[in-house]
């Protein structure tokens, strides 16, 4: 209550600076008429960038009434040679049309192809000569003949009869004989096999790994499958080529897959395995039921002994592996008879769900303390801010230099040195790389995005909420990314080699930051300093239970972030993730005020505009700075009650002795003005020093910047002197500058002469 | 027709980039000129275990860097390296590069090198193949300040130099 009166004082002082200025304002646009422009406002609604809400997506960001998604399910039987690494394979697809619309032929995606010996894929980048060679790159590069993985298709049929099929690419169209009605499903089949590739050496996101001293492959197996492109109200038929970079858009399903391998082999896959007492030993089949109940550690199923010994056996014989998966868009296995195996159970709410580890000798002593522990960490950190883990299992798999998500299993890296000894570096590496990819269940694989054509709707969203996790994990943990000061030296670089969010990852030239980096920071910096955690998180979490099992767009979770939290953010969204504007705001000047009784040249000119002709019988009060002719050094540090007696008067008139006691009349006043050489508009952070060392914080919405979208200036009136004012003190914004952040002026020792004077002798 | 053959091959070394898409090949040097100094102080930003991997591979070595194994040898080598990989010519003088020493950051290694006795840069001309040899997607990105004025250069193999001007 006595702010209340307290401010309106201050407020009738401040309408003399603002009319002030205003009058200067009005005189500098009369001499250039300028010409007139359409709405640039950083604030205005984004009514041009977002498609128009429908029946299939909604103005508040849900899925609408008439919202709609195809469904695919998948009898696939294959067989892996690990002789001659091959994959050889029979499916039929059951494709449902639920669209409104006739089908008149169906996509279907060959992704292998883009290992084939002509894919178009080789050409796409630009390239020079090098002057230099190694031999071995030589050969490798201009003798070697090219590797041909693609897909060979044997059959393409329904009820045994052939169907007429084209190839373009890493795409085939299926004509129909007549259209696929809504509502209707169709089955057909197709027959193939192509050649697996070492993933090391030919860096791939499936593949094998040979191990030179015993022999043996290790599989990592996806993309192995003719798999049904997605039809939707946003596409159509999202038959963008797979160029590389844009991974996957998939159906939802169902999964019955019989998979095919040498008999000594350790094989876990997406799904849940329906014959385990065929292809298990009973010795698994009892640690299995300890495992079951096992909720603070791993119960070791494959030991390392075992699987060492299976090493040398190179089994003729063969077993086959039967999984069946509901509600997933993929499916994905991996294979060796180098697998040691572990698991534990992990209560993630209703059902519990089993972490899973897979991995050759080569990754111990790591993978065993951490793999399994970290998989369980990640599930219930994700299930806590988003949904509970749906599915009933989650694999990591140890694979070479590998980060690869698949529904309910994943390929992950960090491998320790030969004798078993590892680096913080490796050991954080592979935690995060986990993190990360566990996480992907989440994103993309049930809140099922389109990443080939969004890339950081899957990683971006993944990345931001591993920082969370790997923060959950350990307090401070080195995240890679998250930290607002981190994603700087991108927001800072040439203009020339950044894109917006906003762009298909195949045309970035920086994909880690811009689908990765950048949109996990936006998140971060939204969370923590723009709408606060109990907002954000809320928001967040419906958005990904709006779209759980469903196609999200971009919109869809703009949409929602607002909806559900009564925050305008078109502001942010257009900033942050439809251009490459960044942050820089600094303090442009600090200007002391005094207050005088005494009419003033600026006062009474500006009384005189108003008609009062004898300022004398107003009884007003005169703002003064230091530099104007009115000043002299006895206004310094004297209260307005001093200087204009007045003022106590009006006091004590109006309000009783309780009143004024809660009232302090500020002796300084100041008007800072803060300036903006960056793009994006964000709220101001600002610490302010007094002469006896205590700071205040004052945080000024995004809103200062609505009408003027270069520099504010805000009144600050206090009891003590400003000796300071830093704009962003705790580095919270990814302010690209900070070297205009303070006032007075402080030149900070650079980092390299830091390091320079630290390293002397 | 041999040659056609070559040419056509040269072209698919960075389409083996289909890829575990979370290993990202960038380094970040940030290059600034210091008048006071007379002086260009740089730092360079690269993935350590690239960085060893690249380093090992050159001179048969096992470095183990960031690691409590990490012997002295370490310096002594990336020095040798910068040397061999890094060259800055400004206003058509080729520079000597001092490499003063390094720290981690997380997973990444600053190299900390110095220009001394430096005259305004007004051309700049910047070699970084950095890890060239082994990655062939790497990405060098270079940014050179100079009284307020920023430009950069994105580096990649087969155009692993680049010339930079400046108003001052």
């Amino acid at each position: 209550m006595t702010m209340k009166k307290f401010t309106t004082v201050f407020v009738a002082l401040t309408l003399f600076v603002s009319f002030g200025s205003f009058a200067q304002e009005n005189q500098e646009s009369e001499e250039v008429r300028e010409l007139g422009h359409s709405n640039e406002n950083k604030f205005r609604q984004m009514y041009e960038e977002f498609s128009t809400p429908n029946q299939y997506r909604t103005a508040s960001g849900a899925p609408g009434p008439a919202y709609y998604q195809n469904e695919a399910d998948y009898k696939i039987k294959v067989e892996l040679n690990d002789k001659d690494p091959k994959i050889t394979g029979f499916e039929t697809i059951t494709y449902h049309n639920n669209s409104p619309d006739p089908l008149e032929y169906l996509w279907v995606q060959l992704d292998q192809n883009i290992r084939s010996k002509n894919s178009q894929a080789l050409l796409k980048d630009g390239d020079g000569m090098d002057a230099v060679f190694t031999p071995g790159s030589f050969i490798e590069s201009r003798v070697k003949e090219r590797f041909d993985g693609g897909f060979n298709i044997t059959e393409v049929s329904k009820d045994g009869k052939p169907l007429p099929y084209i190839i373009n690419e890493t795409m085939m169209r299926i004509d129909l004989a007549e259209p696929l009605a809504p509502g209707k499903d169709f089955s057909f089949s197709i027959g193939w096999w192509y050649k697996l590739n070492n993933h090391v050496t030919d860096r791939a996101r499936s593949g094998y790994e040979h191990f030179e001293k015993d022999g043996n492959n290790a599989y990592v197996i996806a993309q192995f499958f003719p798999r049904m492109a997605v039809y939707n109200d946003v596409e159509g038929w999202q038959n963008y080529q797979f160029w590389g970079n844009g991974e996957f858009a998939l159906p939802f399903g169902s999964y019955d897959v019989e998979i095919t391998v040498p008999a000594d082999h350790i094989l876990d896959a997406t799904g849940e395995l329906q014959n385990r007492k065929d292809v298990w030993s009973k010795k698994m089949m009892e640690r299995y039921e300890k495992a079951k109940k096992s909720y603070d550690k791993p119960v070791i199923i494959v030991t390392q002994a075992e699987a060492e010994e299976a090493e040398n056996g190179f089994s003729t014989k063969k077993k086959t592996w039967k999984f069946k998966a509901d509600k997933v868009r993929d499916f994905a296995f991996a294979t060796s008879r180098k697998f040691i195996y572990d698991m534990m159970a992990v209560d993630v709410g209703e059902k519990d769900a089993m972490a899973i580890s897979m991995y050759p000798k080569e990754g111990n002593p790591l993978w065993e303390e951490y793999s399994t522990r970290v998989v369980a960490t990640t599930l219930k950190s994700y299930s806590n801010h988003l949904f509970e883990y749906p599915y009933p299992k989650a694999i990591s798999v140890h694979a070479k230099n590998q980060g690869m998500e698949y529904p309910m299993i994943c390929w992950n890296y960090g491998r320790p040195d030969e004798d078993g000894s590892y680096s913080d570096r490796t050991k954080h590496g592979m935690i995060s790389v986990i993190v990360h990819e566990v996480g992907h269940n989440f994103f993309p694989m049930i809140v099922n995005s389109d990443e080939r054509q969004w890339g950081w709707m899957d990683e971006g969203l993944n990345t931001f909420m591993q920082y969370i996790a790997e923060q959950e994990y350990q307090p401070g943990y080195p995240s890679r990314r998250g930290e607002p000061t981190k994603i700087i030296p991108y927001m800072k670089g040439n203009q020339k080699f950044i894109s917006p969010i906003m762009s298909n990852p195949e045309n970035v030239h920086q994909l880690g930051n811009n689908a990765y980096g950048k949109p996990a920071t936006a998140l971060n910096i939204l969370r923590e300093t723009v709408m606060g955690k109990e907002l954000f998180d809320f928001a967040f979490k419906k958005y990904a239970e709006r779209w759980m099992f469903k196609h999200p767009t971009p919109e869809d979770f703009f949409r929602t972030m607002e909806d559900a939290s009564g925050v305008d953010l078109d502001w942010y969204w257009r900033g942050w993730f439809y251009t490459t504007d960044f942050v820089d705001i600094g303090v442009k000047d600090v200007k002391q005020y005094f207050i005088t009784d005494t009419p003033t040249k600026e006062g009474k000119e500006l009384l005189a505009r108003y008609g009062v002709s004898d300022p004398s019988s107003l009884g007003a009060l005169y703002v003064v700075t230091k530099d104007s002719e009115e000043y002299s050094d006895e206004m310094e540090g004297k209260s307005p009650t001093e200087s204009v007696p007045t003022l106590n008067e009006y006091l004590m008139d109006n309000f009783t002795p309780e009143e004024r006691a809660g009232m302090k009349v500020p002796k300084y006043f100041y008007e800072v003005t803060f300036n903006k050489p960056g793009g994006l508009v964000m709220p101001i952070i600002v610490e302010y020093t007094y002469e006896d060392g205590t700071t205040q914080n004052i945080t000024y919405p995004v809103q200062v910047w609505r009408k003027n979208d270069n520099e504010v200036s805000k009144v600050v009136a206090s009891d003590k002197k400003i000796t300071k004012v830093v704009v962003d003190p705790e580095l919270k914004t990814a302010d690209i500058d900070v070297s205009n952040n303070s006032w007075p002026q402080t030149k900070e020792q650079s980092k390299f002469d830091k390091f320079k004077t630290e390293n002397k002798g | 027709m041999k040659k056609s053959f070559f040419v056509f091959l040269l072209f698919l070394l960075p389409c083996l980039a289909f890829a575990p898409v979370h290993k990202f090949y960038v380094s970040v040097s940030e290059m600034e000129y210091v008048q006071e100094k007379k002086s260009v102080q740089i730092i360079s930003r690269i993935f350590i275990d690239d960085f060893e991997t690249v380093l090992n591979a050159r001179y048969g070595t096992e470095l183990f860097l960031a690691t409590k194994k990490e012997g002295s040898e370490s310096d002594v080598l990336i020095k040798k390296y910068i040397d061999q990989k890094m060259q800055v010519e400004i206003n058509g003088n080729r520079k000597q590069l001092h490499f003063l020493g390094k720290e981690y950051e997380n997973d990444m290694v600053l190299l900390y090198i110095e220009i001394p006795n430096v005259d305004a840069p007004k051309k700049v001309k910047i070699k970084n193949e950095v890890l060239f040899g082994l990655f062939p997607d790497q990405k060098n990105i270079v940014h050179f300040e100079t009284k307020g004025e920023t430009k950069s250069l994105l580096l990649v193999k087969g155009e692993g130099i680049g010339t930079l001007n400046f108003k001052h």
